[in-house]
C-alpha cells in the first residue's frame, strides 16, 4: 500500500497543518481538559497522512500500533459481521485498540470521500509522549474512561 | 469667497482611491469575512444542515445512483442492509468509484445509519424520490 505522508515546504505551511490538527482536536470533548501547549505537543508527534477512496488505514486483525485521529474526510468503520458505522468528525478518534491495550486491530477502516486526512499516532510516540509529560499521562488516564465511551462498538 | 477647484479635485481623488482600497481589501479578503460570519451570526447558513445540500449532484450521479438501486434491488429497499455488503455487491457489478458514490450518498442522506451497526434507505429524501421515480418509470 502506498503512504502519502504529507511533506511539509516550509515553517508556513506546518504551522497551518498543526493548526487544522489541533483544531480537529478541540471538536472532540475528550480533549477539553488538554492546553493548547500540550494539544500542540501531541500534535507535533503526529504523522500526517493522506488517504484516497477506497484506501484501507488497517484491517481486522493486523496488530495495532497506531490511533487516527479524522482531520478531514469519511471514513468507514466496519467488523467481520457486516455492521458499520462512518466517521466525519474532525477529531474524531479511529482505531482505538492500542489505547484499549488490544494486540490487534478489531475492525477494518476505509477511506469513503476522495480525500481524507489523518493525523497518526504511534503506540511507541504515545508511550515517549506519557513518558516525558507526566500531566499528559495524567490527563490521558483520566480521560481514558469517555475515551472508552465514544468508542462506537455494536 | 474663496474656491480652490484643486482642493476639490484633491478631496475627490481622496475619496475615490479609499473607496477603491476598501473594495480592493474586501474583495481580497472575502474568505475571511464568510469564516468570520460562519463562526458568529451566519452559523446555521454554513454548518452541517446546509453542507449536505451545498453537495452538488451531477446527472452521472443521478444515474449511478439509480444503477446503485438496480443492483441492490428496488424491491429491497425498506429493508436494513449491511453497507459493507452493499459496496461490494456494487464492486464486484463493475462499478467505479463505489466509495465516492458511498461518501455523496450518506452525506446527501440517500442511505443513513439506523444506529445498530445497519443502514437504511432514506425513504424522504428529495434525490431518492426522484430516483426511484425514474427507477420505476422504466
Amino acid at each position: 500500500m502506498i503512504r502519502r505522508t504529507l511533506i511539509i515546504v516550509n515553517k508556513r505551511q506546518y504551522k497551518g497543518q498543526m493548526k487544522t490538527i489541533i483544531e480537529s482536536f478541540k471538536n472532540n470533548s475528550i480533549f477539553d481538559e488538554f492546553t493548547t501547549d500540550e494539544l500542540w505537543q501531541i500534535a507535533g508527534e503526529m504523522r500526517k497522512e493522506i488517504y484516497v477512496s477506497g484506501e484501507k488505514l488497517y484491517e481486522t486483525d493486523m496488530p495495532s500500533q497506531k490511533i487516527y485521529i479524522l482531520v478531514e474526510g469519511h471514513f468507514m468503520i466496519h467488523f467481520d459481521n457486516g455492521m458499520a458505522f462512518t466517521l466525519t468528525n474532525p477529531g474524531d478518534i479511529i482505531g482505538t485498540e492500542p489505547f484499549l491495550e488490544k494486540q490487534s486491530y478489531l475492525t477494518t477502516c476505509t477511506c469513503l470521500s476522495k480525500k481524507g486526512f489523518c493525523g497518526i499516532l504511534s503506540g511507541k510516540k504515545l508511550f515517549d509522549i506519557e513518558k516525558n509529560f507526566p500531566t499528559i499521562k495524567s490527563k490521558l488516564n483520566s480521560t481514558k474512561k469517555e475515551f472508552l465511551s465514544k468508542t462506537k462498538f455494536f | 469667497m474663496d474656491f480652490n477647484p484643486f482642493i476639490f479635485a484633491g478631496y475627490g481623488i481622496i475619496i475615490v482611491f479609499t473607496g477603491m482600497i476598501v473594495l480592493a481589501f474586501a474583495v481580497a479578503n472575502i474568505k475571511r469575512i464568510f469564516f468570520l460570519m460562519d463562526k458568529n451570526k451566519m452559523k446555521n447558513v454554513f454548518t452541517s444542515q446546509k453542507n449536505k445540500q451545498l453537495i452538488f449532484i451531477s446527472k452521472n450521479k443521478y444515474s449511478e445512483i439509480q444503477d446503485a438501486i438496480k443492483i441492490f434491488g428496488e424491491e429491497n429497499i425498506y429493508q436494513h442492509f449491511f453497507l459493507p455488503e452493499f459496496i461490494e455487491r456494487l464492486i464486484s457489478s463493475g462499478k467505479n468509484n463505489t466509495y465516492e458514490l458511498i461518501d455523496i450518498m450518506i452525506k446527501k442522506e440517500i442511505i443513513s445509519p439506523d444506529g445498530e451497526g445497519q443502514f437504511l434507505w432514506n425513504l424522504k429524501s428529495g434525490v431518492l424520490k426522484k430516483v426511484l421515480k425514474k427507477v420505476l418509470k422504466k
